[in-house]
């Protein structure tokens, strides 16, 4: 089994650093796709594999965004994507998103390790504080991804977000490492 | 303690409890998706006033891994 360019590793997925492979790949499709786009806050015209190298290319040089591919171990095969962005290493917090975009893998545990993989190297690896993130009220999965991690709700923007034929509130979700730490001690050395 | 798993698990997932036992998973149980994975996860550590790890999350896929992780945290 070989992973290229692990930069973090789990039992069904790891994360690495995007490939030009992974831009000529499906990738610019999902941010296409009508379904999985329903939920991401500045997805709303087609995507193409140009911009999708355009967005490749801003990836490089940029401290206050990780950008990193989500691969499934066993079939080292791309399926998503998840970034830590606006990060600011005064006061040590960011925004966490993710998307799985390959259908096939959004019923198993893929998603869940995903996220936990990110909030062990913001927490862990880059020493951030807090972890924000935010969602449409109308998306009941998200809402319960970000409950089973311990997010907190922190506040509401109201009827924000249009989600088929109606407004609903963005909720403000945020992680302090603390309550991370809390739940996830670290082993007694 | 496993059955009131049994009956968490027959309740979010639209079955009946006779329906469910350690053998359970997203394989047998149709309505078994991340949704309700998720729920159930929930469910359980409101239940038994319990917290399980990043790690444990990630690991429980079925029945016998929830309780199996939930065992585990009652004798610490």
């Amino acid at each position: 089994m070989t992973m290229y360019n692990a930069y973090v590793v789990g039992s069904h997925v790891y994360l690495r650093h995007p490939t030009l492979t992974d831009v000529e790949g499906p990738w610019h499709e999902w941010l296409s796709d009508e379904e999985t786009t329903r939920w991401l806050g500045l997805r709303y015209w087609p995507n193409s594999v140009e911009q999708q190298r355009e967005f490749y290319d801003s990836c490089k040089p940029n401290d206050d965004r990780l950008v990193l591919s989500i691969v499934d171990i066993a079939s080292e095969r791309h399926i998503g994507v998840c970034n830590l962005s606006g990060i600011n290493w005064v006061h040590r917090y960011c925004d966490m998103a993710i998307v799985i975009g390959d259908r096939d893998y959004r019923k198993g545990p893929h998603l869940l390790e995903a996220v936990s993989l990110l909030l062990r190297t913001a927490f862990m690896r880059l020493n951030l504080r807090v972890v924000k993130s935010s969602f449409a009220a109308s998306n009941e999965a998200s809402g319960a991804l970000h409950s089973v991690f311990r997010f907190q709700e922190v506040g509401r923007l109201k009827q924000l977000f249009w989600d088929h034929g109606r407004y609903v509130d963005s909720v403000i979700m945020m992680l302090r490492r603390e309550d991370w730490f809390e739940r996830n001690p670290l082993p007694i050395s | 303690m496993k059955g009131k798993v049994f009956e968490i698990t027959a309740y979010l997932m639209s079955v009946p409890v006779s329906s469910v036992d350690e053998n359970s998973s997203p394989a047998s149980l149709e309505k078994w998706d991340s949704l309700r994975h998720m729920k159930l996860i929930l469910a359980v550590e409101e239940i038994f006033n319990i917290q399980f790890t990043d790690e444990d999350i990630v690991s429980i896929k079925d029945i016998r891994g929830l309780l199996e992780r939930l065992d585990a945290k009652h004798r610490k």
